[in-house]
């Protein structure tokens, strides 16, 4: 990637074609290592590989001829932005059985509405959390009370048995 | 009783109006949200659908799919963006009349000419799905083949900017079809030892990964933009005149809709072609002339109610060839499919039939819901496009989640939904769309058993070309997928590069 004055920039045909070959490379060599049955059961895999592979050397091709690139960040805010909320998501999901669904949700549109919504205030971020846990806990209910959605109710909190809605 | 009466009759049936009321307020709400498309809707709802029997399911996801396209229109004629795609030419007009001062005037015709719209592409459904579908009966083993090929290639060679990367995007979704039990033997193909993928990839997780999340992101990365949103007041007997205005012209209706229904049928052209087409054809058959670009109504007409044709029509090559028109469709395809319903004349026949009915007939009446129900949700929608983004992407983020795990009640499945999302993030950056990756996934598991039936079989008659190729439809097929690969390798009309390029912005 390079930094240039209208963004980040990046060669999409050649990434994109050295992708592709990663992963029909990663097929071609599971079907050769593949276990069992006939030959009809690897066929399938190997031609779309070998597609994907085809489609993939003329990307490179075509990234190494043209050398055209295309934006993928317009500076670095936006990145951070993008990167913040993508860290926050990983995070969500990783403490999803520890924290509970009502709290890791509540966490994250509380801290993504005080952040991302210029709520620049330090006194103001409790209000968000609580604004955020409030909605987590109304969806909670929603899901796991109507729906019966067996979402995680968080392992440090005995699974949420304390929720009245848990069926 | 005949199935088309008894679908319409159901169809009219308390139960059935509540859930089409639902799923228009739900789509009007999708439509006009920022950065939230039909696609995304139906996605979000996908999993939900597992507790109600298949007919519910289906109304309630053609309401959604109706109405999400007149609310795209709330933002298009309010903040000149448009809701989705479909919205690109709205704008031209639908702004310049909210800056005249005539935005409920805007409204009001962009939701008459939707829900005829929807009227319409319903009819065209209702008529052409099923001789179509009779032609199915005549499909092999090849013909099944030779159609997914031919789904893949249009697929690939009419969405995005680059027939290559379309082609790769549709290799990588039938290899992703791949992982878990082989669908011709017992054999786990690339599970890399994890027993959750032997599996396979489930398709809902897959769908909601590369559709929601890659828009949620870019949701959040646009968040900085400055919107103006403008003043909103309802006028006193705007909807008189715009029913004056619209009925006394027949010919425009006729044209935009014929327009939308042709674009639908043929398979992932889609929404935005359609309604520029419409644009442009009202624009060259208009006795005012100089009124488009400075609000005028035909110019809002035609492409709203061209938009609103496509997603019915789009259902035809769904239903009766197992060819996902849109990436709309794709998603109502899957829901069929995890319902244990199979495209093909199949649906027409026995018991399915009084579903399918009820199923095509919810697109005509959804025509009507929607007029009802929007003309008293439009003071709602333009509230709704206020939303700030910092409390939609999570919220968003939350329903893809809660949707992931509700599948097989595993975090395993959130995980795999999570990697797709970031996967076409990147991709999409690097210029490959989702859909053709989604189409793979979807038609690989039809694909596949159709190739290797196909391949036994010319082993037993000791010819490929008479099995393969020397049989009237599958040459036609080869025919039309040479045609669509030489199409996506000669470039781009002017249409299909100004549709891709509203999308991107």
């Amino acid at each position: 990637m390079e930094r240039h004055e209208n963004g980040w920039m990046v060669n999409d045909a050649l990434w994109g074609g050295l992708l592709m070959l990663a992963v029909a490379a990663v097929a071609l060599w599971g079907a050769a290592h593949g276990t069992g049955g006939q030959v009809s059961v690897w066929l399938f895999p190997r031609l779309a590989a070998v597609s994907l592979a085809l489609c993939g050397l003329m990307l490179v091709g075509q990234g190494v001829r043209a050398h055209t690139r295309v934006r993928i960040w317009q500076d670095r805010m936006h990145a951070l932005d993008v990167l913040g909320f993508a860290g926050a998501v990983v995070a969500y999901v990783a403490l999803l059985r520890t924290l509970g669904f009502w709290l890791v949700t509540g966490l994250l549109l509380g801290g993504t509405a005080h952040a991302l919504g210029g709520g620049a205030k330090p006194g103001r971020v409790w209000g968000w959390l609580a604004f955020g846990i409030a909605l987590g806990l109304a969806l909670d209910a929603l899901f796991v009370g109507v729906f019966r959605v067996p979402l995680p109710g968080g392992a440090l909190w005995g699974e949420g048995s304390w929720r009245p809605w848990v069926p | 009783m005949d199935p088309v009466v008894q679908g319409l009759l159901n169809v009219l049936s308390p139960q059935y109006l509540l859930l089409m009321a639902v799923g228009t307020v739900a789509g009007a709400i999708v439509g006009a949200l920022p950065g939230f498309t039909a696609t995304m809707g139906l996605t979000l709802l996908l999993p939900f659908t597992f507790v109600m029997d298949t007919t519910s399911s289906l109304v309630l996801m053609s309401a959604l799919h109706s109405s999400a396209f007149f609310g795209d229109a709330v933002p298009a004629i309010l903040v000149a963006t448009p809701g989705t795609p479909s919205a690109v030419a709205t704008v031209i007009e639908g702004h310049q009349l909210t800056r005249k001062g005539k935005a409920h005037h805007a409204l009001l015709t962009a939701l008459l000419a939707s829900a005829l719209g929807a009227l319409m592409g319903g009819v065209s459904l209702l008529t052409l799905a099923e001789p179509l579908a009779r032609l199915s009966l005549r499909f092999g083993p090849p013909e099944v083949f030779w159609v997914g090929v031919l789904g893949l290639t249009m697929m690939a060679s009419l969405t995005g900017r680059s027939l290559v990367k379309g082609l790769a995007g549709t290799a990588l979704g039938l290899l992703l079809s791949t992982v878990g039990v082989a669908h011709v033997e017992n054999v786990v193909r690339y599970a890399f030892g994890l027993p959750q993928l032997q599996g396979g990839v489930d398709l809902v997780v897959a769908l909601i990964g590369f559709f929601t999340i890659p828009q949620v992101l870019a949701m959040v990365e646009r968040r900085r933009e400055e919107r103006y949103v403008a003043e909103y007041r309802e006028q006193r007997g705007a909807l008189r005149e715009v029913f004056r205005e619209t009925l006394t012209k027949p010919l425009l209706l006729l044209r935009a809709g014929v327009v939308g229904i042709i674009v639908g049928i043929v398979p992932a052209i889609g929404g935005p072609v359609a309604a520029l087409m419409a644009y442009n054809e009202a624009w060259r058959a208009s006795k005012k002339k100089e009124e488009f670009g400075k609000g005028s109504i035909e110019g809002l007409i035609a492409p709203e109610l061209a938009n609103n044709a496509v997603g019915p029509a789009d259902m035809i090559p769904t239903l009766t060839l197992g060819i996902p028109g849109s990436a709309p469709a794709a998603v109502i395809m899957a829901a069929l499919l995890l319902h244990g319903v199979k495209p093909g004349a199949g649906l027409f026949t026995g018991a399915s039939a009084i579903m399918t009915y009820t199923y095509i007939w919810s697109y005509v009446v959804s025509g009507f819901v929607m007029f009802v129900i929007g003309y008293f949700l439009i003071r709602l929608l333009a509230q709704v496009i206020r939303i700030p983004v910092s409390l939609l992407a999570p919220l968003v983020f939350t329903l893809a989640v809660i949707g992931s795990f509700a599948v097989r009640n595993n975090l395993f499945d959130v995980w795999m939904m999570l990697g797709f999302g970031f996967l076409g993030y990147g991709l999409r950056k690097l210029g490959f769309e989702s859909g053709p990756i989604v189409l793979g996934l979807l038609l690989g598991p039809i694909i596949e058993p159709a190739l290797v039936t196909s391949l036994t079989l010319a082993e037993a008659r000791g010819s490929w070309l008479h099995v393969f190729v020397l049989r009237p439809f599958s040459l036609a097929f080869i025919l039309l997928t040479v045609w669509s690969l030489v199409r996506g390798l000669r470039g781009w009309s002017l249409m299909q590069r100004t549709a891709v390029e509203a999308e991107d912005d």
